[in-house]
């Protein structure tokens, strides 16, 4: 799943919220996904245990 | 202005598709389609190079020895492949059976003119020289034999703006691996290689050159619908959703755009999406409330769902 800075009209605990929730899809029962967030936020990219830094 | 590049991006993504297609062809076609009557021998010096990435233990003395043969000897196609052959046969245990058919062949084709030999030569020298680089590249251990293949890789993409030429993005090489999130930071005031690279993840552009897979299916091989509809979830900050439809509505547009059956009926999973995200929860919305009329909370949730492509499992 690609993300395009959805956080960006959320303020920060909404979006705690939202990335949090899209965490908990990379691992479901019956299937493992990719979430790769594109972000020019490094408070969201600070939620990821992967940072790709393309700047 | 995000939008509108994108848009353009979207229309030039018919033009583009021819190229891929030539694109596509791997390293090791392009060693045999170099020369057409050099063939046999671009096939032999193709053979050496198979064999020598397949030897673990040695490959990187393999590929060096190699690389410097065909540098140095390239002006007669016998020495060539014979030397190739030797070092071929000092660092791997597959080969060593099979260098004698390559010297007999070699002499065969003997009479090949120089000018095709240094050819083959040059561009087995340059594949030989990207796989040594590769080699070393960190993105390319996740991509081992021994482990499934990333969920998303892009190789060596290159993006050229159509009429500048100049390279929006260049040699660019990233895997994402099933199971785990990434954050891909960009620079927040270079909007067109941010709209550039989404367009390439998510297939609505071709690269100029290189390949962008999803597991071991190169994107040129998937139509639209596959992709987008089965593959790859794209949440965008517009156009998610049908401000004209409520929360359901747009869950039901997607299940049904999809061409997928169900084993529920489509309204019941709906349901289910929406409070798995915890839909509503702490706003006044409900799943009857339109989309343009959402909390951006719930517009988020609700934007997660619609282009989750687990919709089609749940």
């Amino acid at each position: 799943m690609i993300v395009d800075d959805l956080t960006v009209n959320l303020n920060d605990e909404d979006s705690e919220q939202i990335l949090g929730l899209l965490q908990d899809q990379v691992s479901t029962q019956n299937k493992q996904r990719s979430i790769i967030v594109v972000t020019t936020n490094d408070d969201v990219a600070a939620h990821f245990n992967n940072v790709i830094d393309l700047r | 202005m995000a939008n509108k590049e994108f848009n353009d991006s979207v229309e030039d993504s018919t033009v583009d598709s021819t190229d891929l297609t030539e694109n596509a062809t791997t390293d090791a076609a392009d060693a045999t389609n170099a020369t057409d009557a050099v063939d046999t021998a671009a096939e032999h010096a193709n053979f050496e190079y198979v064999v020598d990435f397949t030897d673990d233990a040695d490959s990187d003395n393999a590929i060096e020895e190699a690389t410097v043969t065909v540098d140095s000897d390239g002006e007669e196609s016998e020495t060539v492949v014979d030397e190739a052959s030797a070092a071929d046969a000092e660092h791997s245990t597959a080969g060593s059976g099979e260098s004698e058919t390559a010297d007999d062949e070699a002499e065969a084709h003997s009479s090949i003119p120089v000018p095709d030999v240094v050819h083959v030569a040059n561009s087995l020298d340059a594949s030989l020289r990207k796989d040594e680089h590769r080699d070393k590249a960190p993105d390319v251990a996740s991509a081992s034999i021994f482990r499934a293949y990333p969920m998303l890789s892009l190789h060596d993409v290159t993006l050229a703006d159509r009429k500048t030429k100049e390279h929006i993005w260049h040699d660019l090489t990233l895997s994402f691996e099933a199971g785990e999130c990434y954050a891909v930071v960009l620079d927040s005031t270079d909007q067109r290689r941010h709209a550039a690279l989404l367009a390439l993840m998510g297939g609505f552009i071709a690269p100029t050159s290189g390949q962008v897979m999803t597991k071991t299916t190169p994107y040129t091989d998937l139509d639209a619908e596959q992709l987008r509809g089965h593959r790859l979830g794209m949440i965008t900050p517009q156009f998610s959703l049908r401000a004209d439809l409520n929360a359901l509505g747009n869950l039901l547009y997607v299940m049904n755009a999809s061409g997928q059956t169900f084993l529920r009926p489509t309204k019941d999973i709906a349901k289910d999406l929406l409070d798995a995200v915890h839909f509503g929860e702490n706003t006044e919305a409900d799943e009857k409330t339109l989309a343009g009329k959402l909390d951006p909370v719930d517009e988020a949730r609700l934007k997660s769902r619609v282009r989750s492509p687990s919709i089609r499992t749940t």
